[in-house]
This record gives C-alpha cells, structure tokens and sequence, in this order.
C-alpha cells in the first residue's frame, strides 16, 4: 500500500486503506505496519462500512493512547471502530455497554471490580495443581489415543482453558461441549449475522437457567458468590449478570486456546529454542512471554473511540473518530525490541502489551500465563518427540483472534 | 526509593504482584496493596518495572 503524507481531511475515507489488513505470513502482523512505523505512525484507515479510524502502530504511542482518559470503549458510541458486520449487530441488540470491558471509568471500575478478586495473583497460584492434574489427564488421554497422532486442538489447547474457565465460574463439566460449540458460532469474521444472534440468545437462556439453579442451590463457585454479592443487592441486573458471565466463558478460554496451540507450534517450529527449554524448563515464564510478545494472538481487539481531540504521532485524532491500538505493531517495535522479528525466548519481553494497555488490560493475565506455563512445560517434558504432522502451509488459521482451527501433531 | 500506590484507580490485573512479589500484594479483592514503600537494590529495580507495567498508572516511584 501506499501511505499518502497529506492531511487526513484532504483524503476521503473511501481513498483510504481498507482495514483490517491481510497478513502475508501467519506468524507476523501485516507488512505495511512496519511502513506505518516507521513513515506514518498514526495513519487514517477505512472499515468495512466505510467508516474512517486511526492505527496507532508505535510501541511508546500504543501504551500511551491505551492509557489516555480522552478515549473510550463505549462500543455502542456511533464512532466506535467495529470490525465487522456479526459483531456489529450483537452488539446493536444490546443498546448500551453490554458489559464491563465496554464501560468506561468509573461505571467500568465499579463492574470490574466484582470480579477482580478471581484472578488475583494469589487466587490463581492456588489454582496450580488442579490446573496441572487437568493438563496431567488431557495428556494422558492424548497418549492413550490411537496411532500416536491427534489433533492437538481438540485433544489439549481447547479443553485445557475450557475446563479451567468453567470450573472457576461453577459452570457443570457436563455442559461445557456443548456451550462450546454455541460460542462459536457468536463470532469470527465469517459469521453470517442472524447465526451469531441467534447463538446469543441461545447461550443467554443457558446461563440464565443455570443461575436460577444456583439461587435454589448455592455453591462456593463464582457465580453463587455474584447472585449473593451482587445480583441480589441489586449492584448488577440479571442481563446483565449473565451477558458478563457469558464474555467470561467467551474470553477465558479462546485466546488461550489459540496461544497453546501457536505457542507449541512455535517451539514445534524452533528445535534450538525448544532443545533450551528442554534442557532448562526455568526459563519457561520467560519463553511464556516471548511468545505472547511474538504471537500477539489478540491483534484486533483494542479499538476505541476518541471522546476529546487528542494529539498523537504528529496527527489529530478528533472527538468522535475511532482508534485501533495495534498491540501486534508495538510488540514488533524495534525500539522497544531489539530484532522483533526474531523469536527468542531468552530476550526480556516482559513488557510487552499482548494483554493491551490502560484499565482495560486483560483481567486474567496472571490465570493465562499459569496455563501457558503448565500446559507448554508438560507437554515438553512428557512428549519430546512431539512433532508437527501435518504441512504448516495446510493450516488453517482464524482471523479474529488469531489461532488455529486444528493442528495434527504425532510422537 | 519510595513507592506510592493509588488503589482508587487500580484494576486488578496483578502486573505488580507478579513482576515485584516482595513490594506488592493484592487484598481480598483484588486491588494492589504496598508492601514496602522503601526500597533499596534489586526492590527497587523490580518495583520500577512494577510502575512502568502498571496499565491503570496506579504506581509511581519517586527517587
Ligand atoms: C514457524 C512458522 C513461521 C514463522 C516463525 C514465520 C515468520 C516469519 C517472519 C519473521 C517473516 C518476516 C516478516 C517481516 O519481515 O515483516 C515472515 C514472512 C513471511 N511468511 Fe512466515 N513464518 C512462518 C511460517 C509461515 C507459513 C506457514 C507461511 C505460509 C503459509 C508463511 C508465509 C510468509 C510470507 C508470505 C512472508 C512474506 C511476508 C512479506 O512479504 O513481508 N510463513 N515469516
Ligand atoms: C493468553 C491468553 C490471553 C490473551 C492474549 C488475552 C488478551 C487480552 C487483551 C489484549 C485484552 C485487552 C482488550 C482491550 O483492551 O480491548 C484482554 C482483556 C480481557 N481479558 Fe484477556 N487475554 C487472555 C486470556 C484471558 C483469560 C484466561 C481471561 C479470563 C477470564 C481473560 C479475561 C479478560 C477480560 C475480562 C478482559 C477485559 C478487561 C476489561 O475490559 O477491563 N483473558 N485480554
Ligand atoms: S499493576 Fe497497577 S492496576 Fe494492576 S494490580 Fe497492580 S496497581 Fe493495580
């Protein structure tokens, strides 16, 4: 693409780049991010409905748009970027901020915080060994499947996070399949829209029932704790308790999901870096998030819009106009990391921002990086010989959050 | 050094707990709790980081 130098207002949004973009390789952001870098680091784009927005591609920018007071995620806000048509209209349904992580402060302090005391760092180390006996079990079963192959999807990377997800917020074992499979269908670029809503309403009633099961009978779970702390001192209506239930489910086992399975396939990928591993499992929590940095599976998500003028990277970005934060860009930014294209799970990559920036950062950073460390770290030990078995170049990829519908993999 | 938190805009992720552990906790609900407001050395450094990963900027180190 070209990138034009001339003020945004003399350029019409029909002129302008279509995002989001097509990556060329899987594994890396699309190359005109680097261009937008290096010669225009926030750069007009046109989207689906013919809408402008702003990317933000730099490292430093990134951190500090994601920070600013002047944007908001109220993505019923008429300039609020959505991507794409599914996700538009499940959320046209809602009206208003569906739930937390599309409020703004302090209404999205005050919701988030109802949850906040589930995914503290203290509660998820105590989470570790029951975590570690459900990756112990799902191995075992892989092992014990036929002809020493299985696709690892199905087999490990979804139902490790599933599992640990719905077990956290009391959700019965028995169902999890089957809720998977509607939570599929409520998103990705393809959807067709009546399904998605469809699905919703579906889902909806699901959890709807089961919170009136755990009002007749309370348990220790998250949800029993909400409808007492919450629902019933009338801090939450019952929509909205069970639209925050359902991003929960949605969002705790997806973007792990995918992250499992990247992050094997990259070690798959990389003998000397997996030999390391190997060798020394304590450099783990350091290759955790080297490939958080390096995969930046959520690469879409962080779009807001402007609420103020705002100056950034030399351009104004004005009140009512949308912002995509491209976490991808700022985690490939040579100046915050030396050879960004290079995975090297020795490098300090701590500050990364695949889990975003701002009072948004994602709330179940400290429960992903355990599972992360558990699963890969298991996985190692008790499958060396684990190896791709199928060509790479047949993958098939998912765009939305970017990850892999299947992955057969042999011992 | 000396470090200051500010719990009315923390968010609860946890990013000082895990990069700083012997600086700072979280309570029962989640939200960040000081544990040392001087620090010296290796604290110092790993409370740093604590401040520059802080995404709600409910941390600050004042020299
Ligand atoms: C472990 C697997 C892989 C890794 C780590 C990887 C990594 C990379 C890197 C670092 C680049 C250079 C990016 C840049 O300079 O901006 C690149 C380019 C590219 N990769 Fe991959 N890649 C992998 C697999 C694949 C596969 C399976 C495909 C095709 C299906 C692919 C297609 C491409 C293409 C087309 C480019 C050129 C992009 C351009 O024109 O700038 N890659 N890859
Ligand atoms: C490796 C896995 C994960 C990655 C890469 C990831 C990434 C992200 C990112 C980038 C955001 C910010 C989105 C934005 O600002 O627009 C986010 C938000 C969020 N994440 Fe995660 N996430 C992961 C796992 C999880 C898990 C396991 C949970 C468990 C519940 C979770 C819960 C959330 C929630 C609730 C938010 C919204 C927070 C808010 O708006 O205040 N995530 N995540
Ligand atoms: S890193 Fe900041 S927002 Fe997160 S828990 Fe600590 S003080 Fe709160």
């Amino acid at each position: 693409m070209t990138l034009t130098h001339e003020p945004s207002a003399s350029a019409s949004a029909d002129e302008l780049p279509a995002f989001p973009m097509a990556r060329e390789c899987p594994f890396s952001p699309p190359r005109a991010y680097r261009q937008m870098r290096e010669e225009r680091p926030v750069a007009p784009v046109r989207l689906w409905n013919g809408n402008k927005a702003w990317l933000v591609t730099r490292f430093d920018d990134v951190r500090k748009i994601l920070a600013d007071k002047r944007i908001s995620n109220n993505i019923t806000h008429p300039g609020f970027p959505v991507l794409y048509a599914a996700r538009a209209a499940v959320m046209q349904q809602h009206g208003k901020p569906p739930y937390f992580h599309f409020m703004d402060p302090p209404e999205h302090t005050e919701h988030r915080r109802m949850f906040t005391q589930d995914f503290s760092v203290i509660r998820v180390k105590e989470l570790e060994e029951e975590i570690q006996s459900i990756v112990d079990e799902l191995i075992d079963e892989m092992l014990a499947g036929a002809d020493r192959s299985a696709d690892y999807v199905k087999a490990i990377a979804l139902p490790i996070p599933t599992r640990v997800i719905a077990r956290i917020l009391g959700f019965p074992y028995a169902d999890v399949a089957e809720l998977q499979g509607m939570m599929n269908a409520t998103s990705g670029f393809g959807q067709d829209p009546e399904v998605a809503k469809r699905s919703y309403t579906r889902l909806n009633d699901y959890v709807s029932e089961l919170i009136a099961r755990k009002e007749a009978n309370p348990s220790t779970d998250t949800i029993s704790r909400l409808i007492s702390d919450q629902l019933h001192p009338g801090n939450i209506d019952r929509p909205g308790l069970i639209r925050v239930i359902l991003f929960l489910l949605i969002v705790g086992h997806e973007t792990t999901t995918s992250m499992i399975a990247l992050g094997t396939l990259m070690l798959l990928e990389h003998d000397e870096q997996r030999e390391k591993l190997i060798k020394d499992p304590s450099l783990m929590q350091n290759a955790v998030e080297e490939l958080l940095r390096y995969l930046s599976i959520v690469h879409l998500t962080t779009c807001r819009v402007a609420i103020e003028d705002i100056e950034i990277g030399g351009e104004t970005i004005k009140a009512g106009e949308g912002v995509v934060a491209l976490v991808s860009s700022a985690n490939r930014d040579a100046s915050q990391f030396e050879n960004p294209d290079v995975l090297d799970i020795e490098r300090d990559a701590r500050t990364h921002v695949a889990f975003g920036f701002g009072v948004h950062q994602c709330l179940g950073q400290t429960l992903a990086r355990l599972e992360l460390r558990i699963t890969l770290n298991s996985i190692l030990r008790r499958i060396p010989t684990l190896k791709l078995a199928q060509p790479i170049d047949d993958l098939k990829f998912k765009a939305y959050i970017n990850g892999v519908q299947s992955m057969t993999v042999a011992w | 050094m000396r470090v200051v938190v500010n719990t009315s805009t923390c968010v609860g992720g946890g990013q000082c707990a895990s990069s700083a552990e012997t600086v700072f906790t979280q309570d029962d609900q989640g939200l960040v709790v000081l544990l040392k407001a001087d620090v010296q050395g290796e604290e110092a450094e790993a409370a740093r980081l604590a401040a520059f990963l802080c995404p709600s900027r409910s941390i600050t180190v004042e020299e």
